[in-house]
């Protein structure tokens, strides 16, 4: 008789369903790239990214800050996360885009237009595209050296690294509770979310609410135990190492800012008055 | 060290008393053993204990919880934690980090350890409870029972001085359950108080010093470890049994019956599945599941909740073909016929009210049966039978997320059987119920049984096993070639 897995109960390298996708520690090679920046050039690019779109209100210059940051996130080799990223956020906008189209009806004189929503969607997506590799890749070790290392208040710095954490938790479980939708029986097609609307928000939200507040409870829980506090001193067991790829990464998230503003500057007047 | 001075101890929000006149003590070097039913207490007992009660979740605390004689109401929760190391049931909701490592180091970086000291304290923590090899993976990615190991290595590494665990085998298999209460006994003899609240019970026998037996909130019973032969003061508070036959080399094994066009059951051949980059964990395997209750037993990260992925199509294989009642089905069927239910009852939950969440799973499976065509000729379900058997039909119009864990898991196991499955899967449907509950769940399952289902539990639950099942599959799996000599005679009468 042969034996198939050679897994030790103990030092058992055997994963667990799937879960890949979601992870957020290092030995994985499609994440090397993105691990070999330092944490501090990602949260940069992260931080300039949340500022910098407001002073591009052009689509021209969004396109521009979108298909860079598109790239950026794309360098994960994390398609499926990326996947499920977009299409919540895809969901977010139609909610988003029915509102309007609500407040548009009550109110005429604010006209609904898909157009004048680009911009801002577009803001949005680039949001997205800079968080994830900083959410999916970075320690929470290393999100707590860099935000403390910018000697900004404890109660800023720790909501902050908590909510970076919380994203590949969320995902974890919008993962499992597709996959519960699926072991009952229920259809996910388009037609059946268009047919039960409500009925598919409850089934996909429901568990997600429940969830997230067990998660933040479970999270409080966890920083009270292990005496997260402020003024305590955190010594980091690993040094971040700042190296030429960071300086380059940040030249080149500066380049694609400068030429945002080329284009806006060269074809934003194009643009149709309601999408500035 | 750890002392209870006539506690009685409320929730905001909640009209009566979640514990009532609690009076105990923990001496260093004392391994003191909290059991009762579900809701009688226990987890308060504990939260009282590390000071989360009220330090966290605030209520109102009468009498006093004494921590090396300081009275935690006083003291802020970073220091008590120092001297008091908790273990949840659920280990991942004790973790902060995502990386085991990154775990083990959290509270020493954090406590402004130098580096090295950090280093060297993880890496024997990871040594002690052999987890070198996983240092470099996600929590997530880890077992239950992987997960345990991690949130004990992570407290011990602390060196608190008294220990307080909550349910802490509810996911380990019995090797690693042995091999914790050896481990205890070391902790209890190097001058720590350990507090364990747990349902099973014969792991602790020569471990515990004292048992207290709780109901209603009150302490009903104290007495040493043979106090729990009391066959009535078992079954009045609703545990389980003090001594447990380990059946698992006993039960004969499924899996080697030879191909028969009229079988009944589930069987796969030539499975082979390994996640991308690593090592085959099923490398041409076979596997038989027929009519009964089958447990699938293996060490924590064998491939277990893997294996059950397979069975159901939620995983694909790489190659390997399935056959159900004889007749060969493609992997994408599989969900139709084969019913699951896993460890994370909180996502299943959908519904206002528990009967709208069976009336609704069953409405399904009535779609599915339409779709597919009916499996099986027995008479489905109704809703009432199914609370009836689950015991949920006094909690009936409650909001299914309301629930307590033990129920929300009778709940969801209720709704695989709405779906009167020719196979049904339970991923550890008993870790964490008590010993009505466990029976409740045992006869449920053999009933489903009788119904002539295939039933396969994934349990490391040892009076489960001896109770419900009548087979077991065990991991690793055999490879084809190696139980071939009877199949190549059958090879071409396959459907």
């Amino acid at each position: 008789m042969k034996i198939v897995s050679e897994q030790g109960h103990e030092a058992s390298s055997c994963v667990l369903p799937g879960r890949k996708m979601f992870s957020g520690v290092n030995p994985r090679p499609d994440e090397e790239h993105s691990r070999s920046f330092d944490v501090r050039s990602r949260m940069f690019v992260t931080l300039f990214s949340s500022f910098f779109p407001i002073a591009v209100s052009s689509f021209e210059g969004q396109a521009v800050l979108f298909d860079a940051s598109f790239l950026y996130v794309l360098s994960l080799r994390r398609y499926r996360a990326v996947a499920i990223s977009y299409a919540a956020m895809l969901g977010m906008m139609t909610l988003a885009a029915l509102f309007t189209w609500g407040i548009s009806r009550l109110v005429p004189a604010m006209p609904f237009s898909f157009r004048s929503l680009t911009v801002p969607y577009l803001r949005g997506a680039v949001m997205l595209n800079v968080i994830l590799p900083l959410a999916l890749t970075c320690r929470i070790q290393e999100l707590l050296t860099a935000l403390k290392g910018l000697h900004l208040p404890f109660c800023i710095y720790i909501p902050g690294a908590v909510m970076i954490r919380f994203i590949p938790t969320f995902m974890h479980d919008i993962r499992q509770v597709s996959e519960t939708l699926r072991i009952r029986g229920y259809d996910l097609g388009f037609g059946e979310m268009f047919r039960h609307p409500l009925m598919m928000l409850r089934l996909l939200f429901t568990p997600l609410l429940f969830r997230s507040l067990r998660t933040s409870e479970e999270l409080a829980v966890a920083a009270e135990l292990k005496g997260l506090e402020a003024g305590g001193r955190f010594v980091p067991f690993r040094s971040p190492v700042w190296r030429g790829r960071d300086t380059m990464l940040v030249l080149l998230a500066l380049a694609a800012a400068l030429l945002a503003l080329y284009c806006q500057a060269r074809w934003g007047a194009s643009a149709v008055p309601a999408m500035r | 060290m750890i002392c209870f001075e006539n506690v009685t101890y409320t929730y905001p929000f909640s009209a009566t008393p979640a514990v009532r006149d609690i009076s105990f003590r923990v001496r260093p070097g004392e391994l003191v053993l909290v059991t009762g039913r579900s809701g009688c207490g226990k987890s308060t007992l504990m939260r009282l204990a590390d000071g989360l009660c009220p330090g966290y979740f605030r209520g109102e605390l009468k009498g006093r919880v004494l921590v090396d004689g300081k009275d935690t109401a006083t003291l802020p929760l970073r220091d008590i934690s120092r001297q008091v190391g908790t273990l949840f049931q659920d280990p991942e909701q004790q973790f902060f980090a995502l990386g085991v490592e990154d775990e083990l180091a959290f509270v020493h970086e954090w406590r402004g350890q130098p580096a090295n000291v950090t280093r060297e304290r993880v890496r024997h923590a990871a040594e002690s409870f052999g987890l070198s090899g996983v240092l470099g993976h996600s929590v997530h990615e880890l077992s239950e029972g992987q997960k345990q190991k991690v949130g004990l290595a992570s407290v011990l590494s602390q060196q608190p001085r008294a220990l307080v665990l909550d349910e802490p085998t509810a996911n380990l298999d019995p090797e690693s359950t042995a091999e914790l209460a050896r481990r205890l006994r070391t902790l209890k003899e190097s001058g720590m108080a350990v507090l364990v609240v747990d349902h099973r019970l014969y792991w602790l026998e020569g471990v515990a010093d004292r048992v207290l037996v709780m109901k209603n909130g009150e302490i009903c019973a104290m007495g040493g470890f043979l106090m729990l032969e009391d066959e009535g003061l078992r079954r009045g508070c609703g545990l389980r049994s003090c001594r447990v036959e380990d059946v698992r080399r006993t039960l004969p094994e499924s899996g080697t019956v030879a191909f028969r066009h009229e079988e009944r059951g589930l069987r796969v051949e030539n499975l082979c599945f390994s996640y991308k980059g690593k090592e085959r964990i099923f490398d041409h395997a076979d596997v038989f599941l027929g009519p009964g209750v089958t447990a699938l037993i293996g060490d924590n990260g064998a491939g277990k909740t893997t294996l059950a992925r397979l069975l159901t199509g939620l995983n694909r294989a790489e190659s390997g073909r399935f056959f159900m009642n004889g007749r060969e089905i493609p992997d994408k069927a599989l969900l139709g016929r084969v019913a699951v239910v896993l460890q994370n009852a909180d996502h299943q939950l959908h519904m206002k009210t528990v009967r709208q969440e069976l009336e609704i799973s069953l409405q399904l499976a009535g779609r599915l049966k339409r779709r597919d065509g009916p499996a099986k000729s027995c008479v489905p379900f109704t809703s009432g039978e199914l609370m009836a058997l689950f015991g949920l039909s006094s909690l009936a119009d409650r909001h299914p997320q309301s629930l307590s864990g033990g129920e929300k898991q009778r709940l969801v196991i209720a709704c695989a059987f709405a779906k009167n499955p020719d196979v049904l899967i339970l991923d550890e449907p008993t870790s964490g119920l008590d010993g009505g509950n466990m029976l409740l769940m045992a006869e449920a399952v053999n009933m489903l049984a009788v119904r002539g289902a295939c039933v396969l539990v994934i349990t490391h639950d040892l009076e489960l096993m001896k109770i419900s099942c009548s087979r077991a599959l065990r991991l690793p799996l055999r490879r084809q070639a190696d139980c071939a000599e009877g199949k190549q005679s059958i090879k071409g009468e396959r459907v």
